[in-house]
C-alpha cells in the first residue's frame, strides 16, 4: 500500500501499532480496494454478464424470429444454428455497411468537437459571469439536460419544421435566403446538421456543469499567486487551469465520443421512425437489423463491430488514462 | 499557509471570486453578455415547448409563428393531469430514480476511490471493463437482458429496472468520480495525516469536501439519465400502473396522431421536480465551493 | 450455460436482499393451463403438422373452476377512444370464467414490436394487437397461433372485411382476428364547395378534376384544391389498384413487383395528372401533417382516414370552426369508388402463449357482434364485417370501405415499406424529377430484391 513510503517520520505511537498490526487489519489495508470495488462490480456482472455473453454468441448464429420463439418454448419455433464467423463476412461484403461506418466517424467527430468546444467555453464563462445570471443559466441548462429526449427533438424537428418551422421564417425574414418551404432533410448534409443541432444542445450542458465544477477545484490562491507574479490570463489558463483541467478534459471527451458514436434516437425519431439508408448511422443500422428485418445474428454482429471499433480507436486514451492514473 | 499573507499584503483589486482566474474589470461584463445570448439560444427551445403547451389547436402550426400564446389555453394541462397513469408513473420514476441515484453515487463513489487512490492488481483490468462496458450498443441487449430479468422473476419490478439502470449508469459515474478523486493531489491528505489525522478522517476532511461538486454533478447526471430512459423502462415493465414518466409520455403518440399540446403539458409537469430539486441542491453546491476554497 | 448459473449464484444474493415479489407475469410455465388433457370437445385438428405454428396448442373448452390469468396487450388508441368497451369484453368473459384474471395492458405504438420479441423470448402474453401491416412477418415465421380450425367460433368470421382478412391469413390459413379499421375518403370545406357552386359530390375521377378546378378559381392562391402529399403512398397505391394494377404479386411462387406494368401506370398517371393540376402541397413530404395544414386553410381538400376529420376539428390539434365533410374517393367511372387502404388492427394469439382458448373467447367476447356493435356506435371505426357497416349509417368511410386493397403479404413487406421504395417513387414521379416509366422500373427491380431476399 502507497501509505508506507511518503510518511516520512512516523511517530513512535505510529510505529508501534505499525509493529502490532494484527492480521485482521493487515488483510483489510489489502483487501481494502477490493471492498471498495465489489458492490459496483456485482451489479454490472449480475446484470450483463448473461447479455454480453449471448450478445457474443448470437454473432455467430443464424438467428430470427423462430429462434426467439425458440428461446421460450422448445416445441416451437427453430433452434439457432452456428454459422461461424459468416454474419461478420457478411456486414464487411456489404457495401452499405462501409457507408453507414464512414458517415457514423464523420458525425461522431463533429459532434464532438462541437460539444466538447461550445462546452467547455461555457463552463469557463459559467465562473466568470455574475451570480444571478450564472443561476439562471444553470438552471437553463438543467432544464435543457433533463427534457426528455422525445420532447427535445420534437421540438427541434418543429423549429426545422418545412412549413411551419421558426427557423425557415427567421432566416427568410433576416433575407439570407428564400428558406419559406424549404425541407432540410432532402440533402443528408442538411439533415445532419438539424441532427447535431439536437444532439449538441442536449449535450452541451453535462459538459459546460461538468467543466465549471472542475474549474472551481482549481485553487483561487495559486492563480492569484501566479498574477502577483505577472501572468496574463492567457498564460494562467495555459500553464495552471489547464493542465489541472486535463483529466476531466479526456473523461469528457471520451465519453462524448462513446455516446455519439452510438447516438440513435435523434436521428430516428427525425425520421418519423423510419430513417431513409442515408441517414444510417450504425445503431441504427444495427436495431433495423434485429428489430425490423429480424436478423438478430446480424444486428449481434453489427453491434460486436461497433463495440470493437470504438475500443480501437480509444485504446490510445485508454493507455493515456491508465498512465495518468499511475503517475498519481 | 501563505493564503492569508498572500491576501494582507496585496491592494484589494476586488474581492476575491470564487472560482476560475482572477478576473478583470471587463470580464464580467463581457461574460454577462454573452451569457444572455447564450440564455436565449439554449432556452429557445424550451420556452417554445412550454408555449405550446398554452396554445390553442389552431395557433400551434401557423405559417407566421405565434411568438407568444396569447389568447392560450389550460386543456392541454387539464387532459394531461388527468390522463391514466399521471401520477402513478411519477411516483414510479421517482422511486426507480431515486433508488438509482443513491446506489449509483454509493458504489460509484467508493470504487472510483479505490481506483484513484490505490494501486491492487486487477485495477487496470477494472478500468478498462468500466471503459469498455459503456461501449457497448444498448439496444443489442435488450432481448437478452429480459431473458435474464425474467428468469429471476424480476421483470414487471421496478427493481429489475432499477438494477439495468444501475449496470448502465455504474460505469460512467465509477469513471467520471474518479476523475474527480484523482484531480486532489494526495499530498493534501498525507499533509494531513503528518498533523495528525487518521487516513480515513484525513480523507474525509480534506479531499471529500473538494470533490463534493463533482459528487453533485455526477448525481444529477444519473438523475437525468435515469428519469430520461424510455426503452429499458418500457420492454421491462408490463403493468401500466407501474410504468415510468417517459413511457407515460409516450402514450400521447397514438397511432393515427400526436397530441402535441398534451405532449408538451406532460413534459412540462415532469420537468418540475427536477428544477425543484436543482435548486434544492445548487445550495449544497454553493457551500461545497465555498467550503473547499477556504480551506485551501 | 454457465454463464446463467455465476449470474445465478451472484444475483440469488441481491434478489434475497431485494425480496422477491411475486410477478405478475402470465403465460409462464408456474401457470396451471385449464383445459384438462383430454380435452372431449375439442375442434382442435393437429393434422396442420406442416408449420412450425403451434399446433398442439389446445383449444379446447376452459374446464369449470380454472383458474389462471390471461394477458391482453391492447393499443392506446383503446385506452383512450373505447375503454369501457374493453371493460365489458372482459366482465362477460368474467363471467363465463370466474376464476380468470383478465390484465389488460396498453402499449404505445413506439417500439412496441420490440417489446414484443423481448416478451416472445421469455414470456409472451395471450392477446396481442398488430397493425394490420405489422402481422406477416409474424405469421411466416410462426410466432402466432394457428387458429384456422376455430373460424367458426369467431362471430361474422364469414363477412370480416377483406383488407383485415387477408392480413391475418398467411398460405392459406388463419392466424388471427380482424380488430376495426380505418378507410380513407376525400375531406373537403364545405364553404369552399358553396363558393366554387358544387352541390353534389363528384362521382368519377374526372368530375373530381373539373371540380377541383372550380375550387381553384375561387380559393385563395396559397390554397390547394386538393391538398396531396407526395409521398402519401397509400393514396397513390389506390389509383394503382383503381386502374386495376397491384403493387406485386407471386403467382408463380416467387414475388414480382408490378409497377411498371400499363394498369398500374395509367393509375399513377392520372395521380399525376390531379396533382399538378390541384395540389400546391410539396412532393417529398408525407400525410402526417395534411390535418394541420387543412385546419390552417392550405387546402379545400385532402384525402385522410376517417379519424382525420376529428382531428381537423380538434381544439387541441387543429381548428374547431372549420365546417368539414366528407365523400368517398370516386374511381375511374361511376360504378365504385377507388379502393382505399385498408388501415387496422388486429388481434393475435402468440403460438408460446398457454391460454389459447381462453385468448379466442376474449377476442370474440370483444370483437363478436355484441362487443363491435357497440364499439362502432361508441367510437364509429369501421368495424370487422361487413354486415355491420350499416351501424355507420351512410357515413362516406363506411362507404368507401366497401372497395379496399392491402399490401401484398410477403413476409418481408414490412422491409420495403421502411425503406421507403415506394415513397421515394412517388416523390420523384410527382415532382416530376423521374418519369413515371423510369420511377416505375426502379421501384419494381428494388421490390423484387427485397420480397425475394431471405
Amino acid at each position: 500500500m502507497a501509505a508506507v513510503g511518503t510518511e516520512l517520520q512516523p511517530s513512535r505511537r505510529q510505529l508501534a501499532s505499525r509493529r502490532r498490526l494484527p492480521l485482521r487489519q493487515r488483510a483489510a489495508k489489502v483487501g481494502g480496494p477490493y471492498l471498495l470495488i465489489l458492490p459496483s462490480i456485482v451489479i454490472i456482472l449480475a446484470v450483463l454478464a448473461y447479455p454480453i455473453y449471448k450478445l457474443f454468441e448470437l454473432s455467430f448464429q443464424t438467428y430470427q424470429l423462430p429462434q426467439l420463439i425458440h428461446e421460450s418454448h422448445h416445441k416451437l419455433g427453430k433452434a439457432p444454428v452456428w454459422v461461424g464467423f459468416a454474419n461478420f463476412a457478411k456486414v464487411f461484403e456489404d457495401h452499405q455497411f462501409w457507408d453507414v461506418l464512414w458517415r457514423t466517424i464523420m458525425f461522431t467527430v463533429v459532434n464532438v468537437g462541437a460539444t466538447m468546444i461550445l462546452g467547455t467555453a461555457i463552463g469557463v464563462l459559467l465562473t466568470k459571469m455574475s451570480k444571478p445570471l450564472r443561476v439562471v443559466l444553470s438552471v437553463v441548462l438543467i432544464l435543457v439536460w433533463a427534457t426528455p429526449q422525445v420532447v427535445g427533438i420534437t421540438i427541434w424537428n418543429w423549429l426545422f419544421d418545412q412549413q411551419f418551422g421558426v427557423i425557415n421564417y427567421t432566416l427568410t425574414k433576416l433575407h439570407l435566403g428564400h428558406f419559406v418551404g424549404h425541407d432540410w432533410y432532402t440533402s443528408s448534409w442538411q439533415g445532419f446538421l438539424v441532427v447535431t443541432c439536437v444532439v449538441v444542445w442536449g449535450a452541451i450542458p453535462f459538459v459546460a456543469i461538468t467543466m465549471q465544477a472542475a474549474l472551481t477545484q482549481v485553487p483561487d490562491e495559486i492563480l492569484e499567486a501566479a498574477a502577483v507574479d505577472g501572468a496574463s490570463g492567457l498564460q494562467a489558463f495555459r500553464r495552471i487551469t489547464y493542465p489541472m483541467l486535463r483529466p476531466i478534459l479526456v473523461i469528457l471527451t471520451s465519453l462524448s465520443v462513446i455516446w455519439d458514436f452510438q447516438v440513435f434516437t435523434q436521428v430516428y425519431i427525425l425520421r418519423d421512425n423510419r430513417p431513409e439508408p442515408w441517414y444510417y448511422l450504425m445503431s441504427i443500422f444495427s436495431f433495423i437489423e434485429s428489430f425490423k428485418v429480424h436478423n438478430f445474428g446480424l444486428g449481434a454482429a453489427l453491434s460486436l463491430i461497433t463495440m470493437l471499433i470504438m475500443i480501437s480507436v480509444s485504446v490510445f486514451y485508454i493507455r493515456q488514462i491508465l498512465r495518468i492514473g499511475d503517475a498519481k | 499557509m501563505t493564503t492569508s499573507s498572500v491576501r494582507a499584503t496585496q491592494p484589494l483589486r476586488r474581492a476575491p471570486r470564487k472560482s476560475g482566474a482572477v478576473a478583470g474589470r471587463h470580464t464580467k461584463s463581457t461574460a454577462n453578455a454573452i451569457g444572455v445570448v447564450l440564455l436565449v439560444v439554449m432556452a429557445f427551445p424550451i420556452y417554445w415547448a412550454i408555449a405550446t403547451s398554452f396554445k390553442r389547436g389552431v395557433d400551434m402550426t401557423k405559417v407566421t409563428p405565434k411568438w407568444f400564446p396569447f389568447p392560450g389555453t389550460l386543456l392541454h394541462y387539464r387532459d394531461a393531469w388527468h390522463k391514466a397513469f399521471f401520477l402513478s408513473s411519477l411516483r414510479n420514476s421517482a422511486i426507480i430514480v431515486g433508488l438509482t441515484v443513491v446506489i449509483a453515487i454509493a458504489a460509484a463513489f467508493l470504487a472510483a476511490v479505490a481506483v484513484a487512490r490505490t494501486n491492487f492488481r486487477g485495477r487496470k483490468a477494472y478500468i478498462v471493463l468500466i471503459i469498455v462496458i459503456q461501449m457497448i450498443p444498448q439496444t443489442a441487449l435488450i432481448v437478452p437482458l429480459f431473458v435474464v430479468l425474467s428468469n429471476f422473476h424480476e421483470q414487471n419490478q421496478l427493481i429489475g429496472v432499477t438494477f439495468t439502470y444501475l449496470a448502465f449508469i455504474l460505469p460512467f459515474a465509477v469513471w467520471t468520480l474518479r476523475g474527480f478523486v484523482a484531480n486532489i493531489p494526495k499530498d493534501l491528505e498525507d499533509a494531513a495525516m503528518i498533523d495528525g489525522c487518521s487516513r480515513f478522517s484525513a480523507f474525509m476532511r480534506v479531499t471529500f469536501p473538494l470533490i463534493a461538486p463533482g459528487l453533485v454533478a455526477t448525481a444529477i447526471f444519473a438523475f437525468i439519465q435515469a428519469w430520461n430512459e424510455f426503452t429499458f423502462a418500457y420492454v421491462i415493465i408490463q403493468d401500466n400502473s407501474k410504468e415510468t414518466a417517459t413511457v407515460w409520455l409516450a402514450s400521447f403518440i397514438t397511432q393515427e396522431q400526436v397530441d402535441w399540446g398534451g405532449l408538451m403539458a406532460g413534459a412540462t409537469m415532469l420537468s418540475i421536480p427536477i428544477v425543484i430539486l436543482f435548486l434544492l441542491v445548487q445550495r449544497h453546491f454553493a457551500t461545497g465551493l465555498t467550503a473547499g476554497a477556504v480551506k485551501g | 450455460m454457465k454463464a446463467r448459473y455465476l449470474t445465478a449464484a451472484t444475483l440469488a444474493a441481491v434478489i434475497a436482499v431485494a425480496g422477491c415479489s411475486s410477478s405478475k407475469s402470465t403465460g409462464s410455465s408456474t401457470t396451471p393451463t385449464a383445459s384438462a388433457p383430454a380435452a372431449a370437445a375439442s375442434t382442435s385438428a393437429p393434422a396442420t403438422a406442416s408449420t412450425p405454428a403451434a399446433a398442439g396448442s389446445s383449444s379446447a373448452p376452459a374446464a369449470a373452476g380454472a383458474s389462471g390469468t390471461l394477458t391482453v396487450w391492447l393499443q392506446t388508441d383503446a385506452q383512450t377512444g373505447w375503454p369501457k368497451e374493453v371493460a365489458a369484453a372482459t366482465a362477460a368473459f368474467t363471467a363465463k370464467n370466474p376464476g380468470v384474471k383478465v390484465d389488460v395492458q396498453y402499449q404505445t405504438w413506439a417500439d412496441h414490436l420490440t417489446k414484443l420479441d423481448a416478451a416472445l423470448a421469455a414470456s409472451p402474453p395471450d392477446v396481442v394487437e398488430l397493425g394490420n401491416t405489422e402481422t406477416t412477418k409474424y405469421m411466416a415465421d410462426g410466432a402466432l397461433a394457428d387458429i384456422t380450425a376455430d373460424k367458426a367460433k369467431f362471430d361474422n368470421s364469414a363477412t370480416w372485411l377483406k383488407g383485415l382478412a387477408d392480413s391475418v391469413t398467411y398460405n392459406g390459413k388463419l392466424y388471427g382476428v380482424p380488430y376495426y379499421a380505418g378507410a380513407r375518403g376525400v375531406i373537403y370545406s364545405t364553404a369552399a364547395f358553396t363558393k366554387a357552386g358544387i352541390t353534389a359530390p363528384p362521382t368519377t375521377l374526372a368530375e373530381l378534376q373539373a371540380d377541383g378546378l372550380k375550387l381553384k378559381a375561387v380559393i385563395p392562391s396559397t390554397q390547394s384544391a386538393l391538398y396531396w402529399p407526395g409521398k402519401e403512398w397509400y393514396g397513390a397505391m389506390s389509383f394503382v389498384y383503381g386502374y386495376g394494377g397491384d403493387i406485386a404479386s407471386n403467382a408463380s411462387g416467387k414475388w414480382v413487383a408490378d409497377l411498371e406494368q400499363p394498369n398500374a401506370v395509367a393509375g399513377l398517371t392520372e395521380l399525376k395528372t390531379l396533382y399538378s393540376a390541384l395540389s400546391k402541397a410539396p412532393a417529398d413530404i408525407d400525410e402526417s401533417k395534411q390535418d394541420s395544414a387543412m385546419a390552417q386553410g392550405q387546402a379545400a381538400m385532402i384525402y385522410g382516414n376517417g379519424w382525420e376529420e376529428g382531428s381537423v376539428n380538434d381544439p387541441k390539434t387543429g381548428n374547431p370552426a372549420l365546417k368539414i365533410d366528407a365523400f368517398p374517393m370516386p374511381g375511374k367511372d361511376a360504378s365504385a369508388p377507388l379502393p382505399t387502404f385498408l388501415g387496422g388492427s388486429d388481434l393475435v394469439i402468440p403460438a408460446a402463449s398457454k391460454n389459447v382458448a381462453w385468448a379466442e373467447e376474449w377476442i370474440n367476447d370483444f370483437t363478436g357482434t355484441t362487443g363491435m356493435t357497440a364499439l362502432v356506435n361508441d367510437a364509429k371505426p369501421i368495424p370487422n364485417t361487413t354486415s355491420l357497416i350499416s351501424l355507420l349509417g351512410d357515413s362516406p368511410f363506411a362507404k368507401a370501405a366497401a372497395q379496399s386493397w392491402f399490401v401484398p403479404t410477403a413476409p418481408n413487406w414490412a422491409d420495403v415499406e421502411s425503406q421507403n421504395v415506394l415513397q421515394n417513387m412517388l416523390s420523384g414521379i410527382l415532382s416530376g424529377k423521374q418519369s413515371i416509366p423510369d420511377a416505375t422500373k426502379a421501384a419494381d427491380t428494388q421490390i423484387n430484391t427485397i420480397l425475394n431476399g431471405s
